[in-house]
């Protein structure tokens, strides 16, 4: 049906188009930082890098009342108030945050108690292999395998760039796993309990997956 | 017959047929499927409206089920229709003669060249379309089921999905003004929704083909 004099422009734009998707998926990391940069979009529309994701409505923080409870299968178990918690020796680490939806931002420093100092302090019984985390939004949780969470820089982490946790960061203390999508990185967090194994959080039982290694082992 | 079909082309009101049942639907199951989609994706990806509508679980939801659609849908439908309709559109957009190819340098100083079925605007957006919406699907899968893929493949593909949003929200403006607002190409419309075009119009906007129905 083309005439001679005919010129496939239009096969040419289909084709250009998709040279450059196939090129943004296969090494547009190359050209953003090695893949730790926020990414421009979150830039554009000024989200400082995160975008704030919620299940339920964000809880308000009452550094009166507040308690974070560990237990269940330990032989000691704790509840740790706001100040307490502080008190607790801390470390500050820079690590990068990922999000499973495509976006992450560098160059956060953190600061919190090591999630291994906890383990130490509760003295879990021999057959607890997993902590179970909920949060007081009273719809999240998430679990790690107590190998997981003795890795150093798993983080009950309560100041973000120096400054107190925002509210809508998990205010007053998140979990944070450098190594592991965000989704593992439980907000507002107020429960942690060890338990026989792990067991499928929020997101986990609605199709993602309950290894959250970015790079897996 | 012949004479009534004479009579029809003549009068001042008379009709040509311009889209197809198939190519109807596929064009309204895919833009609708795009509307949600589009909308559930900023319910997902934008943040405050993310905090205004919550329930991110069945937002993310109704946004795969759209993307499917919008992406397989149209694919269906014309296999089960009339899929030769559909391969011609695609071929036309493909191929442009020497008008088609003087068609943009002549629309920035406002001028028209004698356009076919598409003129070229139409057919680099059917190309843009066909492109964009196969690299949603990719990106949007990879994106799903991230847990088969590595992390910068992941991150590549929501870099790419937001982007071919940020592209196709301008290309789509462009077409709703071209459908909906411009006086002069607005009547197009009602060739998708009636499947029906005023000859006088199609003889403006579309001469070439015009004179190809009726050669």
């Amino acid at each position: 049906m083309a005439l001679p004099e005919d010129k496939p422009i239009g096969r040419r734009l289909f084709l250009s188009l998709s040279a450059l998707g196939a090129g943004t998926l296969l090494f547009g990391h190359a050209f953003s930082g090695g893949g730790d940069d926020a990414g421009l979009f979150s830039d554009l529309i000024g989200q400082g890098g995160f975008q704030i994701y919620t299940v339920a409505p964000i809880p308000k923080f009452d550094p009166a009342n507040w308690k974070l409870t560990i237990g269940g299968r330990v032989g000691n178990q704790i509840e740790l108030t706001y100040d307490q918690l502080l008190a607790l020796p801390s470390t500050v680490q820079q690590t990068v945050f990922h999000c499973v939806t495509g976006w992450s931002v560098a160059n956060l420093t953190w600061e919190g108690v090591s999630l291994k100092s906890i383990v130490d302090m509760v003295q879990p019984h021999a057959d607890a292999q997993a902590l179970l985390f909920s949060s007081s939004d009273g719809a999240y949780t998430d679990s790690l395998t107590l190998d997981q969470a003795s890795v150093p820089d798993v983080l009950l982490a309560y100041n973000m760039n120096g400054k107190p946790l925002p509210l809508d960061q998990g205010m007053p203390v998140r979990l944070l796993v450098p190594e592991m999508y965000g989704y593992k990185s439980i907000k507002w967090l107020n429960n942690i309990e060890f338990a026989l194994k792990p067991v499928p959080g929020y997101w986990e039982v609605r199709g993602y997956d309950v290894d959250a290694y970015i790079n897996k082992r | 017959m012949a004479t009534t079909s004479t009579l029809t082309s003549t009068s001042a009101d008379a009709v040509v047929p311009r889209f197809k049942a198939t190519e109807r639907a596929v064009h309204w199951v895919h833009g609708g499927a795009f509307v949600v989609a589009l909308l559930t994706g900023l319910a997902l990806f934008y943040a405050p409206a993310e905090e205004l509508i919550g329930h991110r679980f069945i937002v993310r939801v109704v946004h795969i089920t759209a993307g499917l659609i919008f992406a397989i849908a149209p694919v269906l439908i014309a296999r089960c229709g009339d899929w030769r309709a559909i391969k011609r559109d695609f071929q036309l957009a493909q191929w442009w003669d020497e008008d088609d190819r003087r068609f943009f340098s002549k629309w920035l100083s406002g001028e028209d060249v004698p356009s076919g079925r598409f003129n070229a605007g139409q057919k680099a957006n059917m190309m843009f379309t066909l492109a964009a919406t196969a690299f949603f699907l990719v990106s949007g899968t990879i994106m799903w089921q991230y847990f088969h893929f590595d992390a910068n493949l992941v991150k590549n593909a929501g870099f790419l999905h937001d982007s071919l949003t940020f592209a196709i929200l301008v290309v789509w403006l462009g077409h709703l003004w071209y459908a909906l607002g411009n006086p002069r190409t607005r009547h197009s419309m009602r060739g998708m929704l009636t499947g029906q075009v005023k000859r006088s119009w199609a003889a403006e906007q579309h001469p070439k083909w015009l004179e190809e129905i009726e050669g």
